[in-house]
């Protein structure tokens, strides 16, 4: 029984996924709003990451974007630079494709334990300083190396994103993710945020936990970052620009940023809101801001408001001999 | 180099839990503490006491690590700790509670006992990112653990409350509970009565012995409450300006001078 109940989240997502394929094969949606969905999964997943660093550990990451470029450049030098995607065959392709998507994971998590290391020593502020300046350095950098195109943009990425793939990475960093916040590396996590000192009297090894959920964060942003790479098929260093790592932020605050059901509605309804806005031409971002001032005056805990989806939170039997029958006193 | 070890071998060999040797600490041109000599043999109740600002707290922060002393050695079961970081002394067996309550406020009760069960975890991070069996039977190990230990305490029926929502007195036990989650061996408690009227210091004194008793534990506590201190604790430091001024039975600290000078002034009288 309770076997089956665990799969229903999966299934849910293959129910969702095969119910968009086939309402753009029947031609009830464009291919405009699958690539719109595409976007929203894609940015829930750096949003997660983000959620693990502010919302979890308490740190004050805001260079998100620059995780998402590290992942999103080499992942396309895997698929475009290693190898010549017209000359792959059908079977080679999706192979390539994780492949790039594991260096990218591999190459942005690294980033993450280089910025972070030092500077998770750091409190507040200076984490925040530290980390806006690692997603402009990097985009100076970007610019300086030609074979990715520099400043005029890396072209020809091979589109191997496709909803399904992003629907399935979508749906393991969610798992992931439910599962560390759920276990005692999460809870190690959530005691820095209370009270770090009284975290480390208890035992635990702060700096190490601080190190390791920058990295996991980083580490998803790089793995939504290939995948980005990969729907847009062209990537210009300017897309990951401070007020892009800024929207990150803002779908994780307006979501929610204590619960992970926050963090992915935020950067969802976020992502297709000025989308559906577009009717108001020049008026669009004016109504969008509106709308998150009144929601941060209205309704200041985010659009979940601190609750969570049932499924996000796994449940554990206690034992009844552990409390023998009866309460208490 | 040969000296210190054969200190410290002697130090194992009498059975010492912790050997506090000339400690000091200077904050820039302040000596905090200085000359600080202390000895605790295991399974004994020690307090130390001083007027405000005498250092004590001070003295606590550098047991557990969270200052490093710029003088003198620390002696845990034969380790020498200077230089230790907190959690390393945490898990070497040394544990506190704080003088105001330093609870995890947003959590519940259980949780605030979980996290400090962290040491005990075996599995890996891989195991944690699958939720793999072995994860999930030592998560269930945890919890049933938390919940003994709550039970003991007599904190169970709150296990699922915020811990900021308890009063205040079984805040300060959830605090006491934490610590003994880290299996000490050594408890530190830092103004356990502070906040507490004269019933509840009553309740604290029985707990702390029954604690002691419970948990194979030594105890070491600062406390400005007299007679608390002269109750329970079989060995009394006295501090004042950052220095030991006497140290000894409650019988001998009660009739001692200098202790009297410090408290009361010159000419007074307990």
């Amino acid at each position: 029984m309770k076997g089956i109940k665990s799969y229903i989240p999966a299934l849910g997502l293959l129910v969702f996924y095969l119910v968009c394929i086939q309402l753009r094969q029947a031609g009830y949606i464009k291919n405009y709003w699958i690539q719109i969905l595409m976007f929203a999964l894609i940015n829930a997943m750096v949003t997660l990451g983000l959620y693990l660093i502010n919302g979890i550990t308490g740190q004050f990451s805001i260079g998100q974007a620059g995780f998402v470029s590290v992942g999103a450049y080499s992942s396309g030098a895997v698929t475009t630079l290693l190898f010549n995607f017209s000359s792959l065959s059908a079977a080679a392709k999706p192979i390539v494709f994780l492949l790039s998507i594991a260096v990218a994971a591999l190459v942005s998590g690294f980033c993450g334990y280089l910025i972070g290391r030092p500077s998770l020593r750091l409190k507040g502020d200076y984490l925040a300083i530290v980390t806006l300046a690692f997603g402009e350095i990097l985009r100076a950098i970007i610019r300086c190396i030609p074979q990715v195109g520099g400043p005029r943009g890396f072209t020809g990425l091979p589109r191997y994103s496709t909803l399904g793939w992003i629907i399935v990475f979508f749906g393991l960093t969610v798992w992931f993710m439910r599962n560390y916040i759920h276990s005692s590396f999460g809870r190690a996590c959530v005691s820095i945020r209370e009270d770090e000192l009284a975290s480390e009297t208890m035992g635990i090894d702060t700096t190490k936990y601080k190190v390791q959920a920058f990295v996991i964060g980083a580490t998803m942003a790089g793995v939504a970052g290939a995948l980005l790479a990969h729907v847009l098929g062209f990537l210009h260093p300017d897309q990951f620009n401070y007020a892009r790592s800024t929207d990150f932020l803002v779908y994780l605050y307006a979501g929610g940023a204590g619960t992970m059901s926050g963090a992915i509605v935020g950067a969802c309804v976020l992502t297709v809101l000025p989308e559906m806005l577009r009717f108001l031409a020049g008026w669009r971002l004016v109504i969008y801001g509106l709308l998150l001032v009144l929601m941060m005056l209205y309704r200041p805990t985010g659009i979940c408001g601190g609750r969570e989806f049932p499924f996000l939170v796994p449940r554990l039997k206690r034992s009844p001999e552990a409390i023998g029958g009866r309460h208490d006193e | 180099m040969t000296n210190n070890t054969t200190n410290i071998a002697n130090s194992v060999l009498n059975g010492r839990l912790l050997e506090v040797e000339k400690l000091g600490i200077r904050f820039g041109g302040l000596q905090a503490v200085g000359e600080f000599d202390l000895h605790l043999d295991a399974g004994g109740l020690y307090g130390i006491i001083g007027p405000n600002g005498a250092g004590k707290t001070t003295v606590f922060n550098m047991l557990t690590g969270i200052y490093r002393p710029t003088e003198g050695r620390i002696v845990f079961k034969g380790k020498e700790m200077v230089g230790e970081k907190i959690h390393n002394f945490t898990a070497a067996g040394v544990a506190r509670t704080f003088q105001n309550v330093r609870l995890f406020k947003n959590l519940t009760v259980l949780e605030n006992i979980e996290i400090a069960l962290h040491n005990g975890v075996e599995y890996g991070l891989l195991s944690a990112f699958f939720r793999s069996s072995a994860m999930r039977k030592k998560e269930e190990e945890i919890l049933d653990e938390a919940s003994a230990l709550l039970k003991r305490l007599g904190l169970l029926s709150y296990s699922e409350k915020k811990a900021s929502s308890l009063p205040y007195g079984l805040q300060r036990r959830l605090e006491i509970a934490r610590a003994l989650a880290t299996s000490p061996t050594l408890l530190l408690l830092d103004e356990p009565a502070a906040g507490m009227n004269p019933q509840e210091v009553d309740q604290l004194a029985q707990d702390i012995r029954w604690i002691k008793e419970e948990f194979g534990l030594t105890v070491l506590l600062i406390e400005h409450h007299m007679a608390l201190v002269m109750e329970i604790c079989d060995h009394i430091t006295v501090m004042n300006f950052g220095r030991t001024i006497a140290d000894g039975a409650p019988g001998e600290i009660r009739n001692n001078r200098m202790v009297v000078e410090a408290y009361l002034g010159k000419g007074g009288k307990f």
